[in-house]
């Protein structure tokens, strides 16, 4: 397990690596610079050109990144006062956090639940109500459901705020109203989890509740709600854990135009910023955090298989 | 016992006759023997929701083929029909060409179904007293200064009408003797009048009566006069004759014409990404497969995990970076394609690769040279030789300049843009899914008697292999299909979407989104289409899966 661990390790080093390689030389491919401005004057640029490190050759460039990056620098941003990118990606990131943790915790937990109740109750009303519910929820894409929320739910009815509003005591939003704000975006995310997920362990379980050992713990005396909380779901548990990871990278994706239709101030809006006013050093940033987010996400989870379940063989690292 | 008695007593030898025994009869089939497909298709006729989905998924497709071809009353300025660069001419009563401005945002209306109430070109919006009883005065210097609200007696003067609007409160609207009356309430002095409404409005006023029906009225915490009505869009922007059956967007574009256009545009891109997608996993997953365990399957598969540990949106984010520079790539490929140039060399490869292998082969004696000749009958070479003619004669045309080189239009350009945004880490599923398969496989009987039997490995791959996992492939790609379309939405959401007067599911979403408070037909009409055919395509890959996966026989 250990070496396992180390050699997965040493390749998300090496696939940052290439990462980071690929996205600065990439980034300058087209030649332009962020001061392509009309108003900015030849000599204006060439000082700013300098004050950033630009003017250099590109290699000398890249081998003072990497060395700024070890010791956890990401450069400046351009446009935004001159800030630090990891300042500017830290200060964007509770908001983006605000809207996807909830929809991913709230997703899972209610795609689980409605999941289990499916398959316990097999065939019947319930079961049905649920099966319904999945078809409609996969299918109708989440920037959908975002518009509906926002037309019924917000413009006819006002029960929700329009938009989110990040916590701000000198306009009056406390946290709770940033919370209650964030329900409308959080739900659009979440409710694609929760069918995904439900689907997901309601196949695992039934399977679970006609596998043998179950008949045994039956006809050892155990009650049904016992037998179904201690070995039936605990065991369907193991393969839905595979999917939670896929699913981050859902709520990572959705976030991108959830964040547009809700005006989150969070990572994404940062980000379509930096590519709109060619902000080079703060979309290498963002592209490099969404990188290493994505990657130690994926390793986390292929790790903890290997913690949950001893059975499941990682050996070669293949999926 | 006792049934037996009874029935040997009523049987008697001479009511049977001995008939010839055939023993090639033994080994014939009673029933018609099926194909893996005819017994695949069989069941999935089996299977409701499957067929209805088809049904559905037919009916779309020829709604994209045969729904923008006849527009009523909608051709072009040029005569052609619908093409995206271009508005409808709209027609007036009287014949003349109305302006492009006078036309915005007309609501669906369908003739048959508006006597039922709805798709009747009507609406509920909520509109500012200011904008029913004023209403659009002309943006000139006399009117600008009167706008001020320092001068509201002079506008109300100049207006001839009775009151500002922010002085009285409206609180209902209605008919009674043939008369539209209104109820208002004056705020300084708190009496409640009634007049007639023609009386109340200025010439200017966009709610002439007749074209909208009072619903609601409210008053906010600041004082302002909002009322909710039913706003009739045809006779509001007079063109009570004309049928738009879902409405038009503000340019105006018929949306009728459009969604079409867009279910038309949204399967071609995500078949021509699924098409793609699949090429290159099934040849790459193949190869690695059939090598697995060597140094090749290694670095093939190395290279995928690093490929797609790289988030899809990373590559996205790269890609809207450097448009301009994915722009005039994807021109170069498509120029190159369009003067068949590409062609050529791809033929001149293929040729000399074929034949090199060839005489390498002839060198060792594996063939004769009758065989050799044989070979060339090979598609492959056929592919080739057709090539090299499709280039000599576009090579002749172009050198006469009859070729124009701008062959590649925007529309083209952008719509390869998202194809190869949506490939770029999509094929990575499908060599993953292909080669686990093939490794599955390779080690079967079958693969060990066709190679005892001579064949290579090329024909191994090619002849016993793939056929065996076709069927899974069909049904990933089935699945792929409705996430192609709804990544395109996404690629849109995001900004790299095709350019606005193109049309495609995800841009039609896009464009309704933004317009959704104004028009919100704009928004449900695609998001509805889009969610069932995404629904449609789903439930017939369930249905597929079922159908071909040979444990459910």
């Amino acid at each position: 397990m250990l070496k396992y661990t180390l050699e997965r390790i040493a390749l998300l080093v090496l696939t940052m690596f290439l990462i980071i390689t690929l996205n600065f030389f990439l980034l300058r491919l087209d030649g332009t610079t962020p001061f392509e401005n009309p108003k900015i004057s030849p000599a204006a640029k060439e000082m700013m050109m300098k004050k950033y490190g630009l003017d250099k050759p590109m290699v000398v460039q890249y081998a003072r990144y990497l060395g700024d990056l070890l010791k956890g620098d990401l450069g400046k941003s351009i446009n935004f006062k001159n800030q630090s990118v990891s300042k500017l990606i830290l200060s964007k990131l509770p908001h983006t956090i605000r809207v996807g943790l909830p929809a991913l915790v709230f997703g899972v937990l209610l795609g689980m639940l409605l999941g289990a109740l499916a398959a316990i109750y097999r065939g019947g009303l319930i079961d049905n109500m649920a099966t319904i519910f999945a078809i409609i929820f996969v299918t109708i894409p989440s920037f959908v459901l975002a518009a509906l929320f926002q037309h019924y739910l917000a413009a006819e009815w006002s029960i929700f705020p329009y938009l989110y509003s990040p916590p701000d005591m000198s306009r009056g939003v406390t946290y709770w109203d940033s919370m209650y704000s964030s329900i409308m975006p959080a739900l659009a995310i979440g409710l694609g989890i929760v069918s995904s997920v439900m689907r997901f362990m309601r196949s695992e379980l039934v399977e679970v509740l006609n596998s043998d050992y179950i008949l045994l713990a039956r006809a050892k005396g155990l009650s049904k709600p016992k037998v179904i909380i201690r070995h039936a779901i605990r065991n369907a548990m193991i393969p839905v854990m595979t999917i939670i990871g896929p699913m981050t990278l859902y709520v990572i994706y959705g976030s991108l135009v959830i964040e547009r239709f809700f005006g989150v101030p969070g990572l994404s809006q940062l980000m379509l910023k930096a590519i709109e006013k060619h902000d080079y050093f703060l979309t290498l940033g963002v592209n490099i955090f969404y990188s290493f987010m994505f990657i130690v996400i994926v390793l986390i989870i292929d790790l903890l298989y290997g913690v949950v379940d001893p059975r499941i063989r990682l050996s070669g690292g293949s999926k | 016992m006792e049934n037996d008695k009874k029935l040997d007593k009523n049987l008697s030898p001479d009511m049977f006759k001995r008939t010839k025994v055939d023993i090639t009869e033994a080994e014939k089939m009673s029933v018609e023997s099926l194909s893996f497909w005819q017994d695949a298709f069989r069941r999935l006729l089996g299977n409701k929701g499957a067929v209805v989905s088809l049904v559905i998924i037919a009916l779309l497709i020829i709604m994209a083929i045969v729904g923008p071809i006849k527009p009523i009353n909608r051709t072009n300025y040029d005569d052609s029909v619908f093409r995206y660069d271009s508005s409808p001419v709209v027609l007036g009563k009287d014949g003349k060409v109305l302006k492009k401005e006078e036309i915005f945002f007309l609501p669906p209306r369908i003739p048959g179904l508006e006597k039922l109430g709805f798709f009747d070109g009507t609406a509920k919006a909520k509109v500012s007293s200011y904008d029913l009883i004023v209403g659009d005065i002309p943006r000139n210097s006399k009117f600008n200064d009167l706008r001020k609200p320092q001068n509201k007696g002079k506008l109300v003067e100049e207006l001839g009408i009775p009151y500002h609007p922010f002085d009285i409160n409206v609180t209902n609207i209605y008919e009674k003797d043939g008369e539209l009356l209104m109820d208002y309430k004056v705020n300084q002095s708190g009496e409640e009048k009634t007049t007639k409404y023609v009386d109340m409005i200025s010439e200017y006023s966009l709610y002439q009566p007749g074209s909208f029906k009072f619903i609601d009225t409210s008053v906010d915490e600041f004082g302002a006069n909002t009322l909710t009505v039913k706003k009739n869009y045809y006779k509001m922007q007079g063109v009570e004759h004309l049928y738009f059956w879902f409405g038009t967007d503000k340019s105006p574009f018929d949306n009728w014409t459009r969604l079409w256009i867009g279910v038309r545009v949204s399967l071609l891109i995500a078949l021509v990404a699924t098409l793609i997608d699949f090429s290159i996993g099934i040849t790459y997953g193949t190869i690695a497969g059939f090598y697995a365990g060597t140094w090749i399957d290694n670095v093939m598969m190395r290279f995928t995990e690093v490929l797609g540990s790289i988030p899809f949106i990373v590559f996205l984010f790269i890609m809207i970076s450097i448009k301009p520079l994915v722009n005039a790539f994807v021109q170069s490929i498509v120029l190159a394609f369009g003067t068949g140039r590409a062609l050529m060399y791809i033929a001149i490869v293929f040729f000399a690769i074929f034949t090199i292998n060839q005489l390498v082969k002839l060198y060792r004696k594996q063939i004769s040279k009758k065989e050799l000749v044989a070979h060339y009958k090979n598609p492959v070479i056929t592919f080739a030789v057709l090539g090299v003619i499709q280039a000599i004669v576009t090579y002749y045309l172009k050198s006469r300049d009859m070729l124009n080189a701008n062959m590649a239009t925007t529309e083209v350009i952008s719509f390869l843009i998202i194809v190869f945004a949506m490939s770029l880490t999509g094929w990575i599923g499908v060599t993953r899914i292909v080669r686990a398969q093939i490794i599955k496989l390779r080690d079967l009987e079958f693969v060990l008697a066709a190679r005892t039997l001579g064949a290579d490995n090329s024909r191994i791959m090619k002849k016993h292999l793939f056929p065996n996992i076709i069927g899974q492939l069909v049904v990933l790609a089935t699945f792929k299909i409705p996430s192609a379309i709804f990544t395109e939405a996404f690629l849109t959401f995001i900004g790299l979407g095709l350019p606005i007067p193109m049309a495609s599911l995800g841009v039609l979403v896009f464009r309704g989104y933004e317009a959704m408070q104004v028009q919100p037909s704009m928004l449900f009409i695609p998001a509805f289409v889009m969610s069932i055919l995404m629904l449609a395509i789903n439930l017939l890959a369930n249905g597929l899966r079922d159908a071909l996966d040979p444990r459910m026989r």
